[in-house]
Protein backbone atom coordinates (compact mmCIF):
# COMPACT_ATOMS: atom_id res chain seq x y z
CA UNK A 1 0.00 0.00 0.00
CA UNK A 2 1.26 3.74 -0.88
CA UNK A 3 1.71 5.95 2.22
CA UNK A 4 -1.27 7.77 0.70
CA UNK A 5 -3.39 4.34 0.99
CA UNK A 6 -1.97 3.75 4.86
CA UNK A 7 -2.50 7.19 6.21
CA UNK A 8 -6.29 7.76 4.52
CA UNK A 9 -6.58 4.72 6.35
CA UNK A 10 -5.70 5.74 9.57
CA UNK A 11 -7.57 8.78 9.41
CA UNK A 12 -10.61 7.13 8.07
CA UNK A 13 -10.47 4.33 10.26
CA UNK A 14 -12.57 4.18 13.77
CA UNK A 15 -11.59 0.53 14.67
CA UNK A 16 -9.79 -1.19 12.12
CA UNK A 17 -6.48 -2.29 12.41
CA UNK A 18 -5.32 -4.11 9.83
CA UNK A 19 -2.94 -1.14 8.13
CA UNK A 20 -1.61 -0.39 11.60
CA UNK A 21 1.75 -2.59 11.23
CA UNK A 22 2.82 -0.71 7.58
CA UNK A 23 1.67 2.43 8.78
CA UNK A 24 4.00 2.23 11.81
CA UNK A 25 7.06 1.28 9.36
CA UNK A 26 6.31 3.79 7.33
CA UNK A 27 6.14 6.54 10.18
CA UNK A 28 9.54 4.79 11.52
CA UNK A 29 11.25 5.44 8.03
CA UNK A 30 9.83 8.77 7.00
CA UNK A 31 9.34 11.40 9.60
CA UNK A 32 7.64 13.66 6.81
CA UNK A 33 5.25 11.24 7.01
CA UNK A 34 5.04 11.38 10.91
CA UNK A 35 4.17 15.07 10.44
CA UNK A 36 2.19 14.85 7.51
CA UNK A 37 -0.29 13.09 9.65
CA UNK A 38 0.06 14.95 12.75
CA UNK A 39 -1.11 18.32 10.67
CA UNK A 40 -4.16 15.75 9.33
CA UNK A 41 -5.48 14.47 12.39
CA UNK A 42 -5.28 17.92 14.32
CA UNK A 43 -6.98 19.66 11.35
CA UNK A 44 -9.90 16.39 11.38
CA UNK A 45 -10.68 17.47 14.74
CA UNK A 46 -10.97 21.17 13.96
CA UNK A 47 -12.62 20.61 10.35
CA UNK A 48 -15.53 18.42 12.63
CA UNK A 49 -15.75 20.84 15.26
CA UNK A 50 -16.35 23.53 12.60
CA UNK A 51 -18.66 21.56 10.64
CA UNK A 52 -21.03 20.14 13.87
CA UNK A 53 -22.69 22.75 15.42
CA UNK A 54 -22.93 20.01 18.66
CA UNK A 55 -19.21 19.71 18.82
CA UNK A 56 -18.38 23.65 19.58
CA UNK A 57 -18.29 25.53 22.70
CA UNK A 58 -15.83 22.94 24.34
CA UNK A 59 -15.47 24.80 26.90
CA UNK A 60 -19.32 25.40 28.21
CA UNK A 61 -19.81 21.81 27.98
CA UNK A 62 -16.73 20.86 30.21
CA UNK A 63 -18.59 23.79 32.70
CA UNK A 64 -21.73 22.13 32.25
CA UNK A 65 -20.01 18.03 32.73
CA UNK A 66 -18.48 19.90 36.47
CA UNK A 67 -21.63 21.34 37.36
CA UNK A 68 -23.34 17.94 37.27
CA UNK A 69 -21.00 16.16 39.25
CA UNK A 70 -19.26 14.34 36.29
CA UNK A 71 -15.44 15.27 37.66
CA UNK A 72 -16.41 13.66 40.70
CA UNK A 73 -17.66 10.46 38.97
CA UNK A 74 -14.90 10.45 36.44
CA UNK A 75 -12.22 10.36 38.99
CA UNK A 76 -14.03 7.69 41.25
CA UNK A 77 -14.06 5.82 38.32
CA UNK A 78 -10.90 6.11 37.48
CA UNK A 79 -9.76 4.86 41.24
CA UNK A 80 -12.08 2.19 40.91
CA UNK A 81 -11.24 1.05 37.68
CA UNK A 82 -8.97 -2.27 38.75
CA UNK A 83 -11.45 -3.27 40.76
CA UNK A 84 -14.43 -2.88 38.46
CA UNK A 85 -12.36 -5.18 35.92
CA UNK A 86 -12.13 -7.20 38.31
CA UNK A 87 -16.68 -7.39 38.70
CA UNK A 88 -16.91 -6.27 35.32
CA UNK A 89 -17.74 -9.47 34.19
CA UNK A 90 -19.50 -11.31 36.83
CA UNK A 91 -21.79 -7.66 36.77
CA UNK A 92 -22.58 -8.01 33.00
CA UNK A 93 -23.66 -11.61 33.99
CA UNK A 94 -26.47 -9.80 36.27
CA UNK A 95 -26.90 -7.22 33.97
CA UNK A 96 -27.81 -9.88 31.15
CA UNK A 97 -30.27 -11.44 33.12
CA UNK A 98 -31.62 -8.51 35.02
CA UNK A 99 -32.15 -6.26 32.53
CA UNK A 100 -34.15 -8.27 30.11
CA UNK A 101 -36.74 -8.45 33.45
CA UNK A 102 -36.51 -4.71 34.40
CA UNK A 103 -37.52 -3.50 30.89
CA UNK A 104 -40.60 -6.02 30.71
CA UNK A 105 -41.48 -4.53 33.71
CA UNK A 106 -41.20 -0.97 32.78
CA UNK A 107 -43.27 -1.44 29.94
CA UNK A 108 -45.98 -2.87 31.82
CA UNK A 109 -46.01 0.10 34.20
CA UNK A 110 -45.66 3.01 31.16
CA UNK A 111 -48.59 5.48 30.95
CA UNK A 112 -50.67 4.81 27.87
CA UNK A 113 -49.01 5.93 24.57
CA UNK A 114 -50.44 9.13 23.39
CA UNK A 115 -50.52 8.93 19.02
CA UNK A 116 -48.51 11.30 17.01
CA UNK A 117 -47.76 12.56 13.59
CA UNK A 118 -45.12 10.31 11.55
CA UNK A 119 -45.76 7.71 13.80
CA UNK A 120 -45.15 3.93 12.20
CA UNK A 121 -48.08 1.72 11.86
CA UNK A 122 -48.69 -1.80 13.26
CA UNK A 123 -51.50 -4.06 11.49
CA UNK A 124 -52.64 -0.72 10.25
CA UNK A 125 -53.31 1.16 13.59
CA UNK A 126 -50.58 3.99 14.74
CA UNK A 127 -47.94 3.16 17.67
CA UNK A 128 -47.26 6.13 20.11
CA UNK A 129 -44.00 6.15 22.61
CA UNK A 130 -44.36 3.27 24.81
CA UNK A 131 -46.51 0.48 23.07
CA UNK A 132 -45.55 -2.42 23.03
CA UNK A 133 -45.51 -5.09 20.00
CA UNK A 134 -45.12 -8.94 20.85
CA UNK A 135 -45.30 -10.71 18.02
CA UNK A 136 -46.29 -14.31 19.76
CA UNK A 137 -46.51 -17.00 17.34
CA UNK A 138 -45.91 -15.03 13.93
CA UNK A 139 -43.70 -12.73 12.33
CA UNK A 140 -45.30 -9.03 12.60
CA UNK A 141 -44.10 -6.03 10.75
CA UNK A 142 -44.02 -2.23 11.91
CA UNK A 143 -44.03 0.40 8.96
CA UNK A 144 -43.13 4.01 8.17
CA UNK A 145 -44.41 6.65 6.20
CA UNK A 146 -40.72 7.27 4.79
CA UNK A 147 -40.42 3.34 3.73
CA UNK A 148 -38.56 2.12 6.71
CA UNK A 149 -40.08 -1.47 7.91
CA UNK A 150 -39.09 -3.40 10.81
CA UNK A 151 -39.94 -6.82 11.38
CA UNK A 152 -40.47 -8.64 13.81
CA UNK A 153 -39.68 -12.44 14.15
CA UNK A 154 -41.88 -14.72 16.28
CA UNK A 155 -41.24 -14.69 19.38
CA UNK A 156 -40.02 -11.07 19.58
CA UNK A 157 -40.89 -7.90 21.85
CA UNK A 158 -40.43 -4.85 21.01
CA UNK A 159 -41.17 -1.46 22.63
CA UNK A 160 -41.64 1.98 20.87
CA UNK A 161 -40.03 4.50 22.85
CA UNK A 162 -40.59 7.44 21.13
CA UNK A 163 -43.76 9.05 19.27
CA UNK A 164 -41.79 9.51 15.84
CA UNK A 165 -40.73 5.25 16.32
CA UNK A 166 -37.39 6.27 15.63
CA UNK A 167 -36.40 4.85 18.96
CA UNK A 168 -37.10 1.05 19.80
CA UNK A 169 -36.30 -1.44 22.18
CA UNK A 170 -35.77 -5.33 21.70
CA UNK A 171 -36.55 -6.57 24.51
CA UNK A 172 -36.34 -10.13 23.49
CA UNK A 173 -36.16 -12.18 19.62
CA UNK A 174 -34.96 -10.97 17.01
CA UNK A 175 -36.06 -8.24 14.07
CA UNK A 176 -34.51 -7.44 10.76
CA UNK A 177 -35.20 -3.39 9.22
CA UNK A 178 -34.84 -1.66 6.25
CA UNK A 179 -34.59 1.69 7.10
CA UNK A 180 -34.81 4.80 4.48
CA UNK A 181 -31.82 7.17 4.93
CA UNK A 182 -32.27 9.05 8.16
CA UNK A 183 -30.49 12.77 9.03
CA UNK A 184 -27.20 12.02 10.81
CA UNK A 185 -29.07 14.21 13.49
CA UNK A 186 -32.19 12.23 14.40
CA UNK A 187 -31.00 8.51 13.62
CA UNK A 188 -33.13 5.61 13.77
CA UNK A 189 -31.79 3.55 17.08
CA UNK A 190 -32.39 -0.02 18.36
CA UNK A 191 -31.40 -0.20 21.79
CA UNK A 192 -31.30 -4.10 23.79
CA UNK A 193 -29.80 -4.17 27.75
CA UNK A 194 -26.38 -5.26 26.13
CA UNK A 195 -26.05 -2.91 23.10
CA UNK A 196 -27.34 0.18 21.30
CA UNK A 197 -27.33 0.31 17.19
CA UNK A 198 -27.71 3.56 15.39
CA UNK A 199 -28.85 3.35 11.97
CA UNK A 200 -28.28 5.86 9.35
CA UNK A 201 -30.30 4.09 6.50
CA UNK A 202 -29.16 0.80 5.93
CA UNK A 203 -30.82 -3.36 6.38
CA UNK A 204 -29.96 -5.08 9.38
CA UNK A 205 -30.74 -7.77 11.57
CA UNK A 206 -30.58 -7.44 15.40
CA UNK A 207 -31.11 -10.81 17.63
CA UNK A 208 -30.27 -10.22 21.52
CA UNK A 209 -30.28 -13.47 23.35
CA UNK A 210 -29.29 -14.36 27.20
CA UNK A 211 -25.68 -14.57 26.14
CA UNK A 212 -25.37 -12.13 23.80
CA UNK A 213 -26.84 -9.70 21.06
CA UNK A 214 -25.61 -10.14 17.14
CA UNK A 215 -25.89 -7.34 14.47
CA UNK A 216 -25.71 -7.91 11.06
CA UNK A 217 -25.61 -5.13 8.40
CA UNK A 218 -26.85 -6.28 4.37
CA UNK A 219 -26.24 -2.78 3.17
CA UNK A 220 -25.35 0.96 4.45
CA UNK A 221 -23.78 0.88 8.04
CA UNK A 222 -24.78 1.62 11.16
CA UNK A 223 -22.89 2.79 15.09
CA UNK A 224 -23.13 0.24 17.28
CA UNK A 225 -21.56 0.23 21.27
CA UNK A 226 -22.64 -1.43 23.90
CA UNK A 227 -24.64 -0.11 27.07
CA UNK A 228 -22.84 1.67 29.24
CA UNK A 229 -19.54 2.26 27.25
CA UNK A 230 -19.20 5.67 25.26
CA UNK A 231 -16.87 3.91 22.75
CA UNK A 232 -18.80 2.98 19.53
CA UNK A 233 -18.02 0.97 16.23
CA UNK A 234 -19.11 1.34 12.97
CA UNK A 235 -20.50 -1.63 11.28
CA UNK A 236 -20.53 -1.43 7.64
CA UNK A 237 -22.49 -3.64 4.73
CA UNK A 238 -21.44 -7.28 4.58
CA UNK A 239 -19.87 -6.81 8.46
CA UNK A 240 -21.69 -8.60 11.05
CA UNK A 241 -20.71 -8.06 15.09
CA UNK A 242 -21.80 -9.75 18.21
CA UNK A 243 -21.75 -7.78 21.56
CA UNK A 244 -21.33 -10.27 24.12
CA UNK A 245 -20.06 -10.12 28.09
CA UNK A 246 -16.32 -10.74 27.66
CA UNK A 247 -14.10 -9.69 24.12
CA UNK A 248 -13.91 -6.35 23.09
CA UNK A 249 -16.50 -4.23 20.26
CA UNK A 250 -15.42 -5.53 16.66
CA UNK A 251 -17.52 -5.48 13.16
CA UNK A 252 -16.12 -8.45 11.50
CA UNK A 253 -16.56 -9.61 7.57
CA UNK A 254 -19.27 -11.92 7.26
CA UNK A 255 -18.23 -15.20 6.31
CA UNK A 256 -21.30 -17.39 4.78
CA UNK A 257 -20.52 -20.62 6.08
CA UNK A 258 -21.00 -23.79 3.58
CA UNK A 259 -21.84 -26.68 5.26
CA UNK A 260 -20.95 -28.78 2.11
CA UNK A 261 -21.81 -32.33 3.14
CA UNK A 262 -20.10 -33.53 -0.15
CA UNK A 263 -17.09 -31.44 -1.24
CA UNK A 264 -14.93 -33.56 -3.05
CA UNK A 265 -13.15 -31.79 -5.88
CA UNK A 266 -11.53 -34.54 -7.50
CA UNK A 267 -8.13 -32.74 -8.39
CA UNK A 268 -8.16 -30.38 -5.60
CA UNK A 269 -8.90 -33.12 -2.69
CA UNK A 270 -5.92 -35.09 -3.71
CA UNK A 271 -4.34 -36.51 -0.61
CA UNK A 272 -7.17 -35.23 1.28
CA UNK A 273 -8.35 -37.51 4.54
CA UNK A 274 -11.66 -36.23 4.57
CA UNK A 275 -13.87 -33.40 4.37
CA UNK A 276 -14.46 -31.55 7.46
CA UNK A 277 -17.60 -29.95 8.45
CA UNK A 278 -18.86 -27.72 11.39
CA UNK A 279 -22.20 -26.20 12.40
CA UNK A 280 -23.21 -23.82 14.36
CA UNK A 281 -23.77 -24.28 17.63
CA UNK A 282 -23.54 -23.28 21.49
CA UNK A 283 -20.00 -23.74 22.97
CA UNK A 284 -18.57 -23.55 26.15
CA UNK A 285 -19.83 -21.02 28.54
CA UNK A 286 -22.87 -20.74 26.52
CA UNK A 287 -21.48 -18.60 23.72
CA UNK A 288 -22.57 -19.20 20.37
CA UNK A 289 -20.01 -20.35 17.86
CA UNK A 290 -19.47 -23.29 15.14
CA UNK A 291 -18.86 -26.04 16.51
CA UNK A 292 -16.32 -28.53 14.82
CA UNK A 293 -17.07 -32.02 13.25
CA UNK A 294 -14.96 -35.25 13.29
CA UNK A 295 -13.79 -35.49 9.53
CA UNK A 296 -15.87 -37.75 7.58
CA UNK A 297 -14.44 -39.84 4.99
CA UNK A 298 -12.06 -41.50 7.48
CA UNK A 299 -12.68 -44.05 9.55
CA UNK A 300 -11.27 -43.71 13.24
CA UNK A 301 -10.34 -40.23 12.19
CA UNK A 302 -8.66 -38.39 15.05
CA UNK A 303 -8.99 -35.36 13.73
CA UNK A 304 -12.15 -32.71 14.38
CA UNK A 305 -12.63 -29.03 12.92
CA UNK A 306 -15.08 -26.86 11.08
CA UNK A 307 -14.16 -25.53 7.20
CA UNK A 308 -15.46 -22.43 5.98
CA UNK A 309 -15.79 -20.96 2.44
CA UNK A 310 -17.46 -18.10 0.89
CA UNK A 311 -19.33 -19.77 -1.18
CA UNK A 312 -18.44 -19.84 -5.11
CA UNK A 313 -16.03 -16.70 -4.12
CA UNK A 314 -11.90 -17.73 -3.24
CA UNK A 315 -9.67 -15.47 -1.10
CA UNK A 316 -7.24 -13.18 -3.16
CA UNK A 317 -4.28 -13.34 -0.64
CA UNK A 318 -3.35 -10.01 -0.55
CA UNK A 319 -1.88 -8.41 3.77
CA UNK A 320 -4.94 -10.74 4.90
CA UNK A 321 -4.84 -11.25 8.69
CA UNK A 322 -7.00 -14.27 10.15
CA UNK A 323 -8.03 -14.10 14.06
CA UNK A 324 -10.64 -16.04 15.54
CA UNK A 325 -11.32 -17.60 19.71
CA UNK A 326 -11.13 -20.99 20.19
CA UNK A 327 -11.67 -23.44 22.76
CA UNK A 328 -10.15 -26.52 22.53
CA UNK A 329 -11.35 -29.73 24.73
CA UNK A 330 -8.73 -31.51 26.96
CA UNK A 331 -6.17 -34.66 24.80
CA UNK A 332 -5.48 -32.59 21.78
CA UNK A 333 -2.02 -32.56 20.29
CA UNK A 334 -2.13 -29.43 18.08
CA UNK A 335 -4.04 -26.54 16.76
CA UNK A 336 -3.71 -26.58 12.90
CA UNK A 337 -5.31 -23.62 10.14
CA UNK A 338 -4.93 -24.92 6.94
CA UNK A 339 -6.11 -23.35 3.64
CA UNK A 340 -5.83 -24.85 -0.13
CA UNK A 341 -3.91 -22.97 -2.50
CA UNK A 342 -5.41 -23.13 -5.85
CA UNK A 343 -2.73 -20.69 -7.99
CA UNK A 344 0.25 -23.54 -6.17
CA UNK A 345 -1.91 -26.42 -6.05
CA UNK A 346 -1.34 -27.25 -2.54
CA UNK A 347 -2.56 -27.01 1.28
CA UNK A 348 -0.74 -24.43 2.93
CA UNK A 349 -0.83 -24.31 7.01
CA UNK A 350 0.65 -23.00 9.73
CA UNK A 351 0.60 -25.09 13.39
CA UNK A 352 -0.76 -22.30 16.25
CA UNK A 353 -0.14 -21.95 20.04
CA UNK A 354 -2.64 -24.30 21.97
CA UNK A 355 -4.13 -23.71 25.33
CA UNK A 356 -6.79 -26.49 25.94
CA UNK A 357 -10.16 -25.65 28.13
CA UNK A 358 -9.98 -21.98 27.94
CA UNK A 359 -11.41 -19.63 25.32
CA UNK A 360 -8.14 -18.58 23.58
CA UNK A 361 -7.82 -15.41 20.87
CA UNK A 362 -5.52 -16.51 17.70
CA UNK A 363 -4.00 -14.50 15.33
CA UNK A 364 -2.59 -15.49 11.86
CA UNK A 365 -1.26 -13.70 9.04
CA UNK A 366 -2.37 -15.83 6.31
CA UNK A 367 0.77 -15.09 4.26
CA UNK A 368 2.94 -17.23 6.94
CA UNK A 369 1.18 -20.10 5.93
CA UNK A 370 3.26 -22.51 4.86
CA UNK A 371 3.13 -26.21 2.33
CA UNK A 372 2.01 -28.34 4.48
CA UNK A 373 4.63 -31.40 2.44
CA UNK A 374 7.62 -29.25 2.22
CA UNK A 375 8.12 -25.95 4.53
CA UNK A 376 10.63 -25.51 1.87
CA UNK A 377 8.36 -24.70 -0.94
CA UNK A 378 7.15 -21.98 0.94
CA UNK A 379 3.07 -20.83 1.32
CA UNK A 380 1.19 -18.45 -0.94
CA UNK A 381 2.43 -15.07 -2.08
CA UNK A 382 0.32 -12.00 -2.36
CA UNK A 383 -2.02 -12.06 -5.24
CA UNK A 384 -2.30 -15.61 -4.97
CA UNK A 385 -6.02 -17.32 -4.75
CA UNK A 386 -6.96 -19.21 -1.67
CA UNK A 387 -10.06 -21.33 -1.23
CA UNK A 388 -11.39 -23.11 2.14
CA UNK A 389 -10.27 -21.89 5.48
CA UNK A 390 -9.87 -25.09 7.69
CA UNK A 391 -9.53 -24.90 11.59
CA UNK A 392 -8.94 -28.19 12.85
CA UNK A 393 -7.66 -30.12 16.16
CA UNK A 394 -6.01 -33.53 16.19
CA UNK A 395 -6.19 -36.42 18.85
CA UNK A 396 -2.75 -36.69 21.36
CA UNK A 397 -3.30 -39.95 21.31
CA UNK A 398 -4.78 -40.81 18.17
CA UNK A 399 -8.21 -41.51 19.44
CA UNK A 400 -11.11 -39.44 19.59
CA UNK A 401 -10.95 -36.05 18.45
CA UNK A 402 -11.14 -33.26 21.48
CA UNK A 403 -13.80 -30.89 21.49
CA UNK A 404 -13.22 -27.76 19.17
CA UNK A 405 -15.53 -24.41 18.90
CA UNK A 406 -14.95 -21.41 16.76
CA UNK A 407 -16.09 -18.12 17.47
CA UNK A 408 -15.72 -14.37 16.74
CA UNK A 409 -13.85 -15.06 13.39
CA UNK A 410 -12.69 -12.62 11.43
CA UNK A 411 -10.47 -11.65 8.57
CA UNK A 412 -8.52 -8.09 8.63
CA UNK A 413 -7.42 -6.59 4.97
CA UNK A 414 -8.16 -5.71 1.89
CA UNK A 415 -11.83 -6.23 0.78
CA UNK A 416 -12.37 -9.85 0.31
CA UNK A 417 -12.47 -9.97 -3.66
CA UNK A 418 -14.02 -12.17 -5.50
CA UNK A 419 -11.85 -14.12 -7.67
CA UNK A 420 -12.74 -16.56 -10.45
CA UNK A 421 -12.65 -20.32 -10.64
CA UNK A 422 -8.94 -22.21 -11.35
CA UNK A 423 -8.92 -22.78 -14.59
CA UNK B 1 -16.57 28.56 40.28
CA UNK B 2 -15.93 30.09 43.74
CA UNK B 3 -12.37 29.66 45.09
CA UNK B 4 -9.26 30.12 43.71
CA UNK B 5 -8.68 26.91 42.33
CA UNK B 6 -11.59 26.76 40.54
CA UNK B 7 -10.30 30.35 39.04
CA UNK B 8 -7.02 28.91 38.16
CA UNK B 9 -8.66 25.72 36.27
CA UNK B 10 -11.56 27.82 33.87
CA UNK B 11 -8.31 29.56 32.93
CA UNK B 12 -6.53 26.32 31.98
CA UNK B 13 -9.45 25.59 30.84
CA UNK B 14 -9.67 28.47 28.46
CA UNK B 15 -6.41 28.78 27.45
CA UNK B 16 -5.17 24.92 27.43
CA UNK B 17 -8.32 23.26 25.76
CA UNK B 18 -6.72 23.50 21.84
CA UNK B 19 -3.29 22.72 23.25
CA UNK B 20 -4.81 19.52 25.07
CA UNK B 21 -6.75 18.73 21.76
CA UNK B 22 -3.70 19.11 19.55
CA UNK B 23 -1.75 16.51 21.55
CA UNK B 24 -4.70 13.95 21.74
CA UNK B 25 -5.27 14.27 17.88
CA UNK B 26 -1.24 14.31 17.11
CA UNK B 27 -1.26 11.23 19.13
CA UNK B 28 -3.39 9.58 16.79
CA UNK B 29 -6.77 9.16 18.52
CA UNK B 30 -9.41 9.37 15.66
CA UNK B 31 -11.31 12.92 15.77
CA UNK B 32 -14.79 11.50 16.59
CA UNK B 33 -12.83 10.71 20.12
CA UNK B 34 -10.65 13.22 20.85
CA UNK B 35 -13.87 15.26 22.23
CA UNK B 36 -14.67 12.80 24.94
CA UNK B 37 -10.73 12.74 25.73
CA UNK B 38 -10.31 15.99 26.03
CA UNK B 39 -13.22 16.93 28.38
CA UNK B 40 -12.37 13.84 30.61
CA UNK B 41 -8.66 15.50 30.65
CA UNK B 42 -10.32 18.22 32.24
CA UNK B 43 -12.82 16.45 34.34
CA UNK B 44 -9.84 14.88 35.86
CA UNK B 45 -8.10 18.09 36.23
CA UNK B 46 -10.83 19.73 37.88
CA UNK B 47 -11.24 16.64 40.29
CA UNK B 48 -7.35 16.28 41.46
CA UNK B 49 -5.30 19.42 40.28
CA UNK B 50 -6.15 21.08 43.23
CA UNK B 51 -4.66 18.55 45.70
CA UNK B 52 -1.23 19.13 43.40
CA UNK B 53 1.63 20.17 45.29
CA UNK B 54 2.31 24.12 45.08
CA UNK B 55 3.76 25.29 42.28
CA UNK B 56 3.08 22.51 40.71
CA UNK B 57 2.96 22.73 36.58
CA UNK B 58 -1.02 22.02 35.90
CA UNK B 59 -0.58 22.28 32.46
CA UNK B 60 2.07 19.61 32.10
CA UNK B 61 0.41 17.78 34.46
CA UNK B 62 -3.27 18.38 32.26
CA UNK B 63 -0.91 16.55 29.26
CA UNK B 64 0.21 14.16 30.94
CA UNK B 65 -3.00 12.79 31.78
CA UNK B 66 -4.17 13.63 28.48
CA UNK B 67 -1.30 10.98 26.71
CA UNK B 68 -2.50 8.70 29.53
CA UNK B 69 -6.27 9.03 27.93
CA UNK B 70 -4.53 7.99 24.76
CA UNK B 71 -2.70 5.54 25.29
CA UNK B 72 -5.95 3.75 27.19
CA UNK B 73 -7.78 4.43 24.48
CA UNK B 74 -5.58 2.93 22.31
CA UNK B 75 -5.34 -0.85 24.01
CA UNK B 76 -8.99 -0.38 24.91
CA UNK B 77 -9.54 -0.40 20.80
CA UNK B 78 -6.26 -2.64 20.26
CA UNK B 79 -4.94 -0.71 17.79
CA UNK B 80 -1.20 -0.78 17.00
CA UNK B 81 0.68 0.93 20.23
CA UNK B 82 3.92 1.11 17.98
CA UNK B 83 2.09 3.80 15.91
CA UNK B 84 1.20 6.03 18.70
CA UNK B 85 4.33 5.25 20.34
CA UNK B 86 6.16 7.12 16.88
CA UNK B 87 3.55 9.87 16.69
CA UNK B 88 4.48 10.40 20.26
CA UNK B 89 8.06 10.71 19.97
CA UNK B 90 7.43 13.21 16.89
CA UNK B 91 5.44 15.15 18.88
CA UNK B 92 7.85 15.40 21.49
CA UNK B 93 10.20 16.44 19.50
CA UNK B 94 8.52 18.87 17.53
CA UNK B 95 6.72 20.48 21.05
CA UNK B 96 8.90 23.01 20.70
CA UNK B 97 8.17 24.26 17.44
CA UNK B 98 4.44 23.81 18.05
CA UNK B 99 4.47 26.57 20.40
CA UNK B 100 5.55 28.83 18.07
CA UNK B 101 2.71 28.16 15.82
CA UNK B 102 0.05 31.04 15.14
CA UNK B 103 -2.60 30.94 18.21
CA UNK B 104 -5.42 28.14 17.81
CA UNK B 105 -7.98 30.89 16.83
CA UNK B 106 -6.18 32.37 14.18
CA UNK B 107 -6.01 28.78 12.48
CA UNK B 108 -9.68 28.03 13.33
CA UNK B 109 -10.93 31.45 11.85
CA UNK B 110 -8.51 30.75 8.61
CA UNK B 111 -9.63 26.77 8.49
CA UNK B 112 -13.40 28.31 8.36
CA UNK B 113 -12.34 30.72 5.75
CA UNK B 114 -11.07 27.93 3.74
CA UNK B 115 -14.35 25.71 4.42
CA UNK B 116 -16.03 28.26 2.57
CA UNK B 117 -14.30 28.02 -0.66
CA UNK B 118 -14.59 24.21 -0.91
CA UNK B 119 -17.13 23.44 -3.74
CA UNK B 120 -20.66 22.51 -2.70
CA UNK B 121 -21.26 19.21 -3.23
CA UNK B 122 -17.75 18.19 -1.50
CA UNK B 123 -18.59 20.25 1.61
CA UNK B 124 -21.69 18.31 1.79
CA UNK B 125 -19.97 15.34 1.81
CA UNK B 126 -17.65 16.61 4.49
CA UNK B 127 -20.26 17.33 6.64
CA UNK B 128 -22.15 13.54 6.24
CA UNK B 129 -18.31 12.07 6.95
CA UNK B 130 -17.77 14.31 9.81
CA UNK B 131 -21.49 13.70 11.52
CA UNK B 132 -20.65 10.34 11.49
CA UNK B 133 -21.89 8.44 8.25
CA UNK B 134 -19.93 5.60 7.62
CA UNK B 135 -17.20 6.21 4.43
CA UNK B 136 -18.09 3.22 3.46
CA UNK B 137 -21.92 3.95 2.54
CA UNK B 138 -20.86 7.40 1.29
CA UNK B 139 -19.02 5.50 -1.14
CA UNK B 140 -21.47 2.97 -1.95
CA UNK B 141 -24.48 6.04 -2.71
CA UNK B 142 -21.71 7.93 -4.75
CA UNK B 143 -20.41 4.84 -6.81
CA UNK B 144 -17.37 4.84 -5.80
CA UNK B 145 -14.51 2.82 -3.98
CA UNK B 146 -14.43 2.99 -0.58
CA UNK B 147 -11.02 3.25 -1.18
CA UNK B 148 -11.02 6.14 -3.70
CA UNK B 149 -12.96 8.13 -1.49
CA UNK B 150 -10.38 7.91 1.60
CA UNK B 151 -7.99 8.98 -0.74
CA UNK B 152 -10.93 11.84 -2.02
CA UNK B 153 -10.66 12.65 1.66
CA UNK B 154 -7.01 13.43 2.17
CA UNK B 155 -6.54 15.23 -0.70
CA UNK B 156 -9.29 17.57 0.44
CA UNK B 157 -7.53 17.89 3.78
CA UNK B 158 -4.63 18.31 2.53
CA UNK B 159 -5.90 21.07 0.30
CA UNK B 160 -7.49 22.74 3.34
CA UNK B 161 -3.78 22.70 5.48
CA UNK B 162 -2.52 24.10 1.83
CA UNK B 163 -5.53 26.92 2.15
CA UNK B 164 -4.85 27.71 5.70
CA UNK B 165 -1.11 27.69 6.11
CA UNK B 166 -1.11 30.10 2.87
CA UNK B 167 -3.74 32.36 4.67
CA UNK B 168 -2.10 32.37 7.84
CA UNK B 169 1.38 33.32 6.18
CA UNK B 170 -0.63 35.68 4.26
CA UNK B 171 -1.66 37.67 7.64
CA UNK B 172 1.86 38.19 8.66
CA UNK B 173 1.63 35.13 11.67
CA UNK B 174 2.52 31.78 9.34
CA UNK B 175 5.21 29.31 9.78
Amino acid sequence: MSADDLLAAWLDARQRAATDAALADLLAADPAQARRLQDLLRLDDRIARLLVPERGDFVNRVRARIAAGDGARLVQRARDSVRRLRRRRRRRLVLALALPVAALLAIALLPAPTPADGAPRHEGRVVAAGAVIEADGRAQTLSYADGTAVELAAGTALRVDTDDGRRLTLARGSLAATVAPQRAAAPFVVTTARSEVTVIGTQLAVATTAGSDEVAVRSGAIRLRRQGEDAAITVAAGEEAVVSDHGPLRAMVSLPVALQEDFADPVWSRGHRGWWLGEPGTGPDGRRCLVGAIATGTEGSPYRGVRLTRGEALLRLAGHRLSFDVWVGAGAKRLVVQCRDLDRGHFVHRILPLRTGVWDRQRCDLADLVHTVDPDLGGPRAGDRLQELLIYTEAADGGTPPALSIADLRIDGPPLEPVPEHP
Amino acid sequence: MTDSWDITFDTLLRSQHETVRDVLAGMGVPWATVDDLAQEAFLILYRQGRDLAPGSDHRAWLIGVARNLARSEYRRRGRSERVVRQLEDFDRITAREREEEPDAQRGIAALRACLETVPTDQRRLLERYYQGEASEALAHELGRSVNALRKGLLRLRERLRDCVARRLQADGGGR
